[in-house]
């Protein structure tokens, strides 16, 4: 696994958290809320296939 | 490695300069409507004052007015001169002609053209009552963008350096 994941998935949630705040405070509750969900969907695509690997090792170590 | 950084940079900055170009489009719209509440204010008074006709009437507010407006007027005096058609048509055309080159919304857009239809009444104290309406349109539009304007100028800055580094991280 490439450990430069985790300091990207770092600086996007610092990232879509500020966006989030200034969205808030400029009234915009809706966009703030679309980008923090664009920011799950966007390290959620990154990390699916650490995931689904996740669970094959869990599957073949447990032989399941 | 210099490739990704230079890219990334690259794309900052733009979003930086989108960011600051939405930041001033209210102040842009403000110009506009004080151009255009200039225009009604000079049109209130040639008609209200004098009996000249109507393309002379533009043609002067042409010369005291500012780039879009006096466009628009030039043209509508030039429409009433060589066509002769009703000035409501002309009036039409010559703003929607100029309208693409501002930033008036919508809304602003239904109110001038809703002059137009004024221009074909012969009743002078109606048409003056007409302008006098949008007039206080613009004023109120004008504190209604003031208003806004001073919460998004900070929004889009910061927006457009946010969302620059948020599309570099997810590029990179």
């Amino acid at each position: 696994m490439d450990i430069s994941i985790v300091f990207r998935i770092a600086a996007v949630g610092i990232l879509v958290a500020v966006l989030n705040q200034v969205l808030i405070r400029a009234g915009r509750e809706e966009q703030a809320m679309l980008t923090t969900l664009a920011g799950l969907v966007v390290v959620l695509f990154w990390v699916i296939g650490y995931i689904s690997e996740l669970f094959e090792t869990v599957r073949a170590l447990f032989s399941l | 490695m210099l490739f990704k950084l230079s890219g990334s940079l690259i794309v900052i900055a733009i979003s930086f300069a989108y960011g600051l170009f939405c930041s001033k489009k209210d102040k842009f719209h403000l110009e506009d409507l004080r151009e255009f509440k200039k225009f009604f204010l000079i049109l209130t008074s040639e008609i209200t004052y004098s009996n000249t006709p109507l393309y002379q009437i533009f043609l002067d507010i042409a010369e005291k007015t500012g780039d879009i407006t006096s466009l628009m007027c030039k043209n509508a005096a030039y429409e009433i001169i060589n066509n002769q058609t009703s000035a409501e048509l002309i009036f039409k055309k010559a703003f929607l002609d100029i309208f693409n080159f501002t930033y008036l919304d919508s809304e602003d857009k239904k109110y001038f053209l809703s002059f137009s239809k004024i221009l074909k009444s012969d009743d002078k104290n109606q048409i003056i009552s007409n302008i006098k309406t949008i007039i206080s349109y613009i004023e109120n539009k004008e504190q209604e963008v003031i208003n806004k304007s001073l919460n998004n100028m900070k929004m889009y800055k910061s927006l457009g350096v946010l969302g620059g580094l948020l599309i570099a991280v997810i590029l990179i």
